[in-house]
């Protein structure tokens, strides 16, 4: 997921990050605070009334095996998993156990993991929630008939490589269920992030014998969560009501208080956001997943009545410049520091809707949220750059005439070519010539994927997956992602940093992890082969009866799971 | 005759044939690798590989191609044992990301793209051709001078700008029309065409301005034509000189109509998406938003498919419309 507004567009969901705690803010200057009445967060939603959902998506679905959804969204309404996540307003976000008693033990430094299931659960067949369901949920992620979602498993869990799904009756060994509630999971290396890997789609139980029209499973799944669906027609609409057999004792995450969900889909974004500005009729109690777009931030800003049910993320996506070091223009580390300095950062917030809607100026890669960020700056020209402080380093490497090429894909937003624009300004002020190539966004994300991409600089967004360097670091940085698609678009190879990576993966403690991870983010800056710019907010309006609807700090979207309709 | 007809078809064919192998062709010129798209995340590259490999993309142009081909006249088969999905004949691909072959999804698209095609095909040749014959026989009155406006702003602002328009002007603003979704004329005839009332309105106003014009034009050529001022001379009724003139006007029309409704048979991808409509234009977009070969190949192929038809059935009325053809 390299680029985000790629992701964001078509996939809408997914990911990530970071949070802006009224203490660790990155840069006071641009802060404001973001606080109104739903980023209150109450401790349970009142019991009743319906739910709607309007989805600027084609189709939803409520398959688990290929979904790309973080545990916090609508699928989960359904759908449980070993571990989930528990989001405040003002709090990071934590790991809770969900099916499981607690968030996994390891007792060899990370590479087995064992969780046990809570006693008496059951499915809304009524059959008992085993192990057995977990381990058939995961292994069907394999099957060639269900490929992409969020595939961290199969890159880590024993003999993935070669297993291919359950339906030809092979099993994954490295999936071990001891009696009916104990699941052990056996790692090819230590991961220390893997109690919050158990916490994604593909770790919700499917019970085998429901599991007779794989194709169609997700239209009409057999729900572990707090709703099932009762009504599903594709392209069209889901209804969702209680699941009788859920017991919200049982469940620390999910605050199940609407009776009944709606869910529309194949709606029109405008369409979906005009609606919920209106908050007319039903409309009154809706969410939904459309994108507020800038020229609307106006009117809803003006309208208290309307501003009032927006909520806004304290952090949200990491944008960046990626100086490819592979280039002869951009070898010497001086240059690169040079280009730090010199991008003008306030012109660029100013570019995506300023600091209350766009996002923050940052100096560091991971975002505030990400457990082990810290706030520092090594190449501080304030906020509109320093062009003396940049040619200095520029005549300290002898560099005269620079000349370097800027790429960026041209079909995602006009915004990307405006970027682009105020770089290339930036630069000329201390002597570099920036030539702009805009591509079509598919070629583009190949050329910055590939070994040898043939560009100096490209503009770059990113979002974690979970909280941890391990989401945000390794897929920029490690040397293992250059070329075959990988993100590392700055051909960034440092085997110091790809060792100190390997080390935080591995480290189970994730409280040192984050400290390790820290000390990556800085390492890799003194190297600078990126210009950190913006960690970009976004918002989502709800209806006005809505309650408890708002954006932590990590990740980037609205708690679906504990919504209430105020009656 | 049979002859002619014999040429046409063998043309379509071979047209067909050759647009999906340059749609396959373009597909994968412009880099796009639907095995990327389907890869999930993280996509190392044996993952990537694997994908590809099930869903026959790691294959050259030309085996696309032919397997394409092949599979329209005997289905095609993806992966292996239990892992097989079976496209059935005709099969234009089967899409991935929907887990669903395309000739499925062709259907399931099709009633919604049929209703907002064929209301919009008959408002558009009913406001087209009155105005236009109204303008016409009535040369410079006030109904002359305002069709000719409404034709001039019809064929000058753009579908979405229209689009847009409505649904917020009658949409939002008065609350008259529903601003989207589709309900199925089986379900209920009137909600069905409740519902598509916006749409209709948008694309018959933005198609009746052809229509208009090419009406009063050839009608005015008509009128003033000899044998038609030789009729009027020898004391034919109005009626009797109108009915001979509208004949001449139907040719152009006929081909100008053939066009149109073949081209909205294959999707209005700007209505679609404005009134939040799944039809055939909207599945084509997600197919190339994607990167899903087989959704762009089936559903332009299909929409290729329509335009021959429909000009092929256009070309044999013609005969019929107008003695001159027939006798050349």
């Amino acid at each position: 997921m390299a680029n985000r507004s790629r992701r964001v567009v078509p996939a809408g969901l997914a990911l990530v990050l970071a949070l802006v705690t009224a203490g660790c803010n990155a840069n006071s200057q641009s802060t404001e605070p973001t606080k109104d009445k739903n980023t209150t967060a109450l401790k349970s939603a009142p019991r009743g009334g319906t739910l709607h959902y309007l989805s600027r998506r084609a189709t939803e679905s409520f398959e688990t095996a290929n979904a790309q959804m973080v545990p916090t969204s609508r699928l989960r309404w359904v759908h449980r998993g070993l571990t989930s996540w528990r989001t405040l307003p003002d709090k990071d976000t934590i790991l809770v156990p969900d099916l499981a008693t607690d968030t996994g033990t390891t007792d060899d430094g990370g590479k087995t993991w064992t969780f046990t299931l809570q006693e008496g659960l059951k499915f809304s067949n009524g059959s008992p929630i085993t192990a057995q369901d977990v381990k058939y949920g995961i292994e069907r992620s394999f099957a060639p008939m269900f490929q992409g979602g969020l595939g961290y498993h199969k890159t880590l869990l024993v003999g993935a490589t070669d297993y291919d799904g359950p339906y030809d009756g092979k099993e994954l060994d490295s999936i071990e269920v001891v009696g009916d509630h104990k699941i052990v999971f056996h790692l090819t290396r230590p991961f220390g992030n893997w109690p919050w890997i158990v916490s994604m789609p593909a770790f919700a139980p499917v019970p085998a014998a429901a599991d007779t029209e794989p194709e169609t499973y997700g239209e009409h799944p057999v729900a572990s969560g707090p709703y099932q669906v009762t009504s599903f027609r594709k392209g069209s609409q889901a209804v969702l009501d209680r699941n009788p057999n859920w017991k919200a004792d049982t469940d620390q995450t999910r605050f199940a208080g609407p009776d009944k969900i709606v869910l529309d889909m194949g709606l029109n974004n405008d369409t979906i956001v005009q609606r919920l500005i209106d908050d007319k009729g039903e409309d009154k109690t809706a969410i939904s997943n459309a994108l507020i777009s800038p020229s609307q931030f106006q009117r809803i800003e003006s309208d208290p009545s309307i501003s009032d049910r927006m909520a806004n993320s304290p952090s949200g996506y990491f944008r960046y410049l990626a100086m490819n070091v592979k280039r002869p223009g951009l070898s010497d580390v001086r240059v690169r520091q040079a280009i730090n300095y010199a991008v003008n950062k306030a012109e660029l917030q100013s570019v995506y809707g300023g600091p209350k809607f766009g996002g923050q100026i940052t100096s560091t890669i991971m975002t505030p949220g990400i457990p082990g960020y810290t706030e520092y700056n090594l190449y501080d020209g304030g906020d509109t750059g320093n062009v003396d402080k940049a040619k200095e380093l520029l005549a300290d490497a002898g560099v005269s005439g620079l000349k370097l090429t800027l790429t960026y894909p041209t079909d995602v937003s006009a915004i990307e070519e405006k970027e682009a624009q105020s770089i290339k300004n930036s630069l000329a002020r201390v002597g570099v010539k920036v030539e702009l190539k805009g591509l079509d966004g598919n070629t583009w994300s190949e050329l910055v994927s590939s070994a040898d991409g043939d560009y100096d600089m490209t503009t770059n967004g990113w979002g974690a997956d979970f909280p941890s360097g391990m989401s945000t670091i390794q897929p920029l940085f490690a040397s293992s992602e250059i070329d075959n698609g990988g993100g590392n678009a700055s051909k960034f190879s440092n085997p110091e940093v790809d060792a100190a990576i390997d080390a935080a993966i591995a480290e189970p403690d994730l409280d040192k992890a984050a400290e390790m991870w820290a000390a990556i983010d800085k390492q890799i800056m003194e190297d600078a082969p990126i210009v950190p710019i913006l960690v970009q907010r976004t918002q989502a309006l709800a209806g006005s009866k809505i309650l408890n609807y708002f954006i932590p700090a990590y990740p980037p979207f609205a708690n679906e799971l504990v919504v209430g309709v105020d009656r | 005759m049979i002859v002619y007809i014999a040429r046409r078809i063998f043309t379509a064919v071979f047209m067909l044939l050759a647009i999906a192998f340059v749609t396959i062709s373009l597909f994968f010129g412009a880099s796009k690798d639907p095995a990327r798209a389907m890869c999930g995340k993280p996509c190392p590259p044996e993952t990537r590989a694997k994908v590809s490999a099930y869903m026959q993309t790691d294959q050259s142009v030309v085996w696309q191609y032919t397997e394409f081909v092949k599979g329209l006249f005997v289905g095609r088969t993806y992966g292996e044992g239990a892992q097989q999905v079976h496209c059935h004949a005709p099969c234009f691909g089967y899409s991935f990301p929907n887990r669903s072959d395309v000739t499925t999804l062709i259907a399931e698209r099709l009633p919604v793209t049929l209703s907002l095609a064929l209301g919009a095909a008959v408002l558009c040749l009913v406001v087209g051709i009155g105005l236009g014959a109204l303008s016409a026989i009535r040369k410079g009155g006030a109904v002359d001078r305002f069709s000719t406006g409404f034709a001039m702003f019809g064929l000058s602002v753009p579908t979405f700008l229209v689009g847009l328009l409505v649904v917020q002007v009658f949409g939002f603003m008065l609350n008259a029309l529903p601003y989207s979704g589709f309900v199925s004329f089986s379900e209920s005839p009137t909600d069905w065409a409740w519902h598509l009332i916006g749409p209709w309105m948008v694309l018959s106003f933005i198609l009746a301005a052809g229509y208009i014009r090419v009406t009063r034009t050839q009608l005015l050529n008509e009128l003033s034509a000899d044998h038609l001022v030789a009729m009027t001379a020898r004391g034919a009724s109005t009626r009797q000189v109108n009915r001979h003139a509208v004949r001449g006007v139907m040719v152009p029309v006929v081909a100008m109509f053939a066009l149109d409704v073949t081209a909205l048979l294959g999707g209005s991808v700007i209505a679609e998406r404005v009134f939040s409509l799944h039809g055939l234009g909207d599945l084509l977009l997600s197919g190339v938003n994607e990167s899903d070969l087989s959704i762009v190949v089936g559903v332009t192929l299909f929409s290729a498919f329509l335009i021959i038809v429909g000009n092929l059935i256009a070309d044999l009325l013609m005969p019929l419309l107008d003695p001159r053809i027939r006798r050349a």
